[in-house]
């Protein structure tokens, strides 16, 4: 290929979903109507925890209306009704056990939600409580109750050099993930050995589209399911598992989904809604509310204790951490969860030792799974709070204290793994530069108002885990481009990124493409849309699977034209050679007969196996989220206020800049609001505040004054054109900087979220009582 | 000192509600009348809070549709009060000319909610919501203000705690809510805490020239609590710190314990007192 | 409109300016019957409590969320939703404003997004950026950040201002 100038990557121009989504023409999962469509809703357990003596569903049966009703009497004829990812212990409804408030006992489908819920009123269950688990420290002591008495199913995935994995260590723990490298005597060389415990609050995904899906399985032989569901494939393999039904008899399809930030992986409302279609012989819509959304899926609140040896010069050698996930009620996704903050505790520096424990903690609240940063949101928060404390420690500025340990561009992270692929002492260096940080000290308080500043780093490993992925591109006579592939639009504008590849590659206008619908009968295989993996594994695949098709088509024009390939160039659906142009469609008519034809390129990707990879496979970028926030506390109230919050990702190539933008401030303003408010408040098992009125998400004016990002472009990533994935990386940084900035404005360190008023008046009395 | 719902036994939908009546009155006494005689009556204004109120189990069986009551709507001042039709929505009130007989009232109110709520949300419905995260009983609390209720019984007054303990006859229309204009009367309303905590100060002058004034504290969980001041002293911290050894132990929830409450409600209170002028710092 | 409605009764109003005349119940909201309408589905439900504001949609010109609002409400009131927007395939200069801008993500929040934006230039073609934080504060985005938004209303006040609309 010759060397042309860029006509779709990296323009500012309308992203391929714009015109539909701003004139409401976008179709959600939840905009699906099927004729006969019946609507499904659910009972859901009072208690915390509490055995099921007896559930009487007759009355409901009876109700004009009702078409179906589920409890475990009809899940028993289920082949194996539960399902989980590493582990299958969520039963599709309640068998022996409630094992959280909002526990799903029951389930109804009737002519309309007023008659399901109705009938669920009728429904009759005895419960007899039992005591509940909600503290992560206490849940593993003798006398603590158990969730699970027996074993579910379960497995440990095959792991490489250093890690392991282990199911139920402990009482109520499901899963450990542990990993270790270097010499467990690398602190006794250390100047200092400093240990600090970080605790991590819990927020709900609130993604505005509910969980959602329609099934459809009046024929025996056939289930079409469409589902607001972030893994498509995934999700077919574990209905076929819980139905027993062969894969090829099951379409998933996904619609535009209307937000997920990792909520909507596996299972959640699929297989209530098959069951109740299968039993009433009619399609069946289940919609949660809101509310019932918070009692779907969280993200994993965090006790993270972490001990890092360190040599007075400030340089770091050892990092040992123990990390309690509160898993809640069900495993969900925990261990992978845990996986990637154990893997995650370190960041982004150099280390002779680390190894770290990380356990799922089963508590009778909510189930907790994948959630933007996906285990480094927890581990960012603790390691970047931890080095700024080791730093002031020690004496020494916490940038140089950064600068002096980050991982060179090209060095592992750690033994076996991939090397880091951004300059990240750039990135520390646009934040200083952009915050004004070396200025800091002319920052004026005003009276009992203190400002200060601070930075953060926030670091995981991107692109999901052995992550194998598949497209394909179709051209027809006359050029238009069909772009086959699993990637879900979830907002982040992944279709659009894929796209403009291929626009880029076949010499043409995006407009030329179109993204075919997700659907597991004609999608090639996907493992999922998660783990900023869009554009640096699939945009990989897409990428390969376009330039085959490329090349197919300039090989038959070289026979065409009877010439040398490498003579001629695509563009425009057109020949190029020297200066004649040959349009392609009279061609390929005059070849394949006037009907014409399609050329198909398939691409794949997926890092090579490699057991000397901690868990693997090496991983396919990094992703890095640098941060710097500057704050005023208000040290009469305790109040913090971020007058200045600044990220920056390193987005490779930014295929679309604006979306890129996008991602890292919407990552970001999730960070902040987790920072300072937002979180969910637990009293013993019941949720205190899970509504949208009183769980609070930012909005328009909670934005700090000076809110900015900038997608830097280093070059150096593995996906097309040199990009990589982004999306979770702007979230990392924040609470850590905003943290450390309220240490350099008042001299109080908070290792626990949020940052609330109340923390940090406690904070500045614990210190003037020293 | 707080009430949670259950986590949602069954999650209700609008969609349960079936099919009522809707009546229309074009007076107030038509409106008494329809509450008096209908079935499970419901009076509904801007209708911000039904379908949430509905969700959490109340029942319709009849709506009272307030929407013709032209009379209690807007505000006005009738003698020495000021008086602010039920339907009065939160944008019309903060840009009605009587609402500034109040300075720092049209402020303080044109701050509830957003403006989407503003532009429907009234002051009757927002009290009559009984959520604490709304703030008209806040500001009505500080001010001294009670609320007319019409029934079938007659006319009574409340007051915003009775209003919190539902202390109206039954069957009761709102129609009013009064402010009595003391001498000097003004409200600052502090909202930089919120939603952890908010607080409303009222200020004025009695009958023998001597300041006076009213704080009230409250959280999205809890209701106002009114603390009295001893303006005595010309001392903010000392003033705030004396009112505050009123507040009670219990006033905490699960956002905020007592401690903060009472340290950060105290330094608010401080700054408004000086801000308005009544202390020194 | 009569005194009293029955709880089956007859609703009459305009949408995006075409006679609609339809067979409801009281207990229909407004978000519901839009929503059984062909082309009613940009018209999105989130919270269903009137707080995140994705099914605001404008009633005489006031933006209102649908979900709270019973159908009987919009007796012979105007109603303009998203889909009333587009004129002859031309997207309003508020819907490109946010095209252009990116000012949208997984698009469930975007229709009401954009009808508040349209409220508001309706009533100030200049607003200053406070307002339009304040304004925009009325819903929830949890894609954006928000900063996109804000520079698509600001885009959209410039264009309508330009276009003298």
């Amino acid at each position: 290929m010759t060397d042309m100038p860029l006509r779709t990557i990296g323009r500012p121009d309308r992203r391929i979903d714009a015109g539909e989504k701003v004139s409401g023409q976008a179709t959600y999962t939840a905009d699906i109507d099927l004729p006969g469509m019946l609507h499904a809703k659910v009972l859901r357990s009072p208690h915390g925890h509490a055995r099921i003596r007896s559930i009487d569903a007759a009355a409901a049966r009876a109700m004009p209306g009702v078409h179906a009703v589920l409890t475990r009497d009809e899940t028993a004829v289920i082949p194996m009704p539960v399902y989980g990812y590493f582990i299958k212990d969520q039963p599709i409804v309640a068998t022996d056990k409630v094992r959280y408030e909002g526990d799903i006992v029951a389930a109804v489908a009737a002519v309309d939600e007023g008659t399901a819920n109705r009938a669920l009123a009728a429904i009759r269950v005895e419960y007899e409580p039992l005591p509940v688990v909600t503290d992560l420290e206490s849940a593993s002591d003798p006398h603590a109750a158990e969730l699970f008495e027996d074993a579910p199913v379960g497995i440990v995935p095959k792991y490489g050099q250093g890690a392991s994995g282990e199911l139920r260590p402990r009482r109520n723990v499901c899963y450990r993930f542990s990993y270790e490298t270097g010499p467990a005597d690398a602190f006794a060389d250390c100047d200092h050995v400093f240990e600090d415990v970080f605790h991590f609050s819990r927020m709900h995904h609130f993604h505005l589209e509910p969980f959602v899906c329609v099934a459809d399985w009046s024929r025996e032989d056939r289930i079409e399911l469409w589902t607001s569901c972030q893994n498509p494939f995934p999700v077919r393999k574990e209905i076929a598992r819980i139905f027993g039904m062969a894969e090829n008899r099951i379409a998933v399809r996904v619609p535009y989904i209307g937000g997920g930030f990792g909520s909507k992986n596996n299972c959640k409302t699929e297989p209530i809604a098959l069951a109740l279609s299968r039993i009433a012989g009619r399609p069946v819509r289940f919609c949660l509310t809101l509310e019932e959304g918070f009692l779907t899926n969280t993200q994993h609140a965090a006790i993270l204790k972490v001990k890092t040896g360190v040599m007075q010069d400030g340089t770091l050698i050892a990092r040992d951490s123990e990390i309690l996930l509160d898993s809640g009620a069900y495993s969900d996704g925990s261990p992978l969860v845990a996986e990637k903050a154990g893997y995650r505790i370190p960041g982004p520096y150099r280390y002779k030792r680390i190894g770290t424990d990380c356990y799922c903690v089963m508590t009778n609240t909510a189930p907790a799974g994948p959630f933007r940063g996906f285990g480094g949101t927890q581990t960012s928060w603790a390691c970047e709070s931890q080095i700024d404390m080791i730093a002031h420690r020690l004496g020494i500025d916490p940038y140089e204290m950064r600068r002096k340990n980050l991982i060179d561009l090209g060095e592992p992270f750690v033994p076996g793994e991939s090397g880091m692929d951004s300059d990240l002492r750039e990135g520390l260096d646009l934040v200083v530069r952009e915050l004004g940080y070396r200025r800091r000290d002319e920052l004026k308080d005003d009276g009992p108002v203190k400002r200060g500043m601070g930075l953060a780093i926030g670091f995981k490993d991107g692109g999901g885990v052995n992550k194998p992925a598949l497209a394909r591109v179709k051209v027809s006579t006359n050029g238009d481009i069909f772009l086959q592939c699993g990637t879900a639009e979830i907002g982040q504008g992944a279709h659009t990124a894929l796209s403009s590849v291929v626009a880029e590659r076949l010499g043409t206008d995006r407009a030329r493409v179109r993204y075919m619908p997700v659907d597991t009968d004609h999608s090639p295989f996907d493992q999922g849309t998660n783990a900023s993996s869009a554009i640096s594994v699939m945009g990989q695949a897409v990428d390969r699977a376009t330039l085959a098709v490329r090349r197919q088509i300039l090989d038959f024009a070289a026979e065409m034209l009877d010439c040398p390939a490498d003579e001629l160039e695509l563009v425009d659906w057109e020949i190029r050679r020297g200066n004649e142009a040959h349009p392609l469609a009279p061609m390929i008519m005059g070849y394949y007969g006037g009907t014409g034809w399609e050329f198909v390129g398939e691409g794949f990707h997926k890092a090579e196996n490699s057991h000397a990879a901690p868990l693997e496979a090496p991983c396919v970028f990094w992703e890095i989220g640098w941060g710097g926030a500057q704050v005023a506390v208000d040290t009469e109230t305790g109040k913090v206020t971020v007058e200045k919050l600044f990220v920056t990702g390193d987005a490779g190539r930014a295929i679309h800049p604006l979306a890129c933008r996008g991602q890292d401030e919407g990552a970001a303003l999730m960070g902040l609001s987790q920072a300072l408010f937002e979180r969910m408040i637990y009293d013993g098992s019941r949720l205190v505040n899970g509504d949208a009125l009183t769980y609070r998400v930012p909005l328009a004016d909670d934005l700090p004054e000076d809110f900015r990002s900038i997608t830097q472009e280093q070059g150096h990533g593995p996906g097309p054109f040199g990009a990589k994935g982004m999306g979770e990386g702007g979230m990392l940084p924040v609470a850590s900087a905003i943290a450390n900035a309220i240490y350099d404005a008042a001299g109080v360190r908070l290792t626990e979220l949020p940052l609330s008023p109340e923390r940090v008046l406690a904070a500045l009395a614990a210190k003037d009582a020293e | 000192m707080y009430e949670v719902a259950q986590a949602g036994l069954i999650a209700a939908s609008y969609r349960d509600i079936l099919p009522f009546p809707v009546i229309l009155p074009e007076t107030v006494n038509e409106a008494v009348a329809a509450m008096a005689d209908a079935e499970a009556p419901v009076p509904y204004a801007g209708g911000t809070d039904l379908c949430g109120a509905v969700r959490e189990g109340k029942p319709v069986g009849t709506l009272v549709w307030l929407k013709r009551l032209d009379e209690l709507r807007g505000v006005r001042m009738e003698g020495g009060t000021l008086s602010i039709g039920a339907l009065t929505t939160h944008a019309e009130g903060a840009a009605s000319d009587a609402a500034g007989a109040v300075p720092g009232l049209p402020d303080a109110w044109s701050k509830l909610g957003k403006i989407r709520i503003r532009l429907s949300g009234t002051a009757g419905g927002n009290l009559m919501a009984r959520h604490t995260r709304y703030e008209m009983s806040i500001l009505l609390t500080a001010l001294g203000g009670a609320a007319q209720f019409a029934s079938a019984e007659g006319e009574a007054d409340l007051s915003p705690g009775e209003i919190w303990d539902r202390a109206e006859p039954a069957r009761a229309l709102l129609t009013r809510l009064s402010i009595p204009l003391a001498a000097d009367l003004r409200l600052d309303y502090d909202r930089t805490l919120r939603p952890l905590m908010t607080q409303a100060l009222a200020l004025w002058t009695d009958g023998a020239g001597g300041a006076q004034g009213r704080a009230v504290i409250a959280t999205e969980n809890l209701r106002p609590v009114a603390l009295d001041l001893d303006l005595t002293g010309n001392d903010a911290k000392a003033i705030s710190a004396a009112a505050y050894d009123a507040l009670p132990d219990d006033f905490a929830d699960p956002a905020s314990g007592n401690e903060w409450l009472h340290r950060a409600g105290a330094a608010v209170l401080a700054r408004q007192l000086v801000r308005q002028g009544a202390a020194r710092a | 409109m009569p005194d009293r409605l029955d709880p089956r009764f007859d609703l009459s109003f305009t949408l995006n300016g075409a006679p609609v005349d339809t067979a409801t119940t009281t207990a229909t909201t407004l978000a519901d019957l839009l929503r059984d309408r062909r082309d009613g589905r940009g018209t999105k439900l989130a919270c269903e409590r009137a707080v995140c504001g994705a099914c605001t949609v404008l009633v005489d010109d006031v933006p209102r969320a649908s979900c709270s609002v019973f159908a009987f409400e919009v007796e012979g009131s105007a109603v303009r939703t998203v889909e009333g927007l587009t004129h002859d395939g031309e997207l309003s200069s508020v819907q490109a404003a946010f095209a252009d801008n990116s000012a949208f993500q997984c698009g469930f929040c975007t229709a009401g997004m954009i009808l508040l934006t349209e409220a508001l230039l309706a009533r100030d073609p200049d607003p200053d950026d406070a307002t339009i934080r304040d304004w925009i504060s009325s819903n929830i985005c949890r894609c954006t950040g928000y900063n996109l938004i804000l520079e698509a209303v600001r885009d959209a006040a410039r264009r309508k201002r330009e276009a003298g609309q």
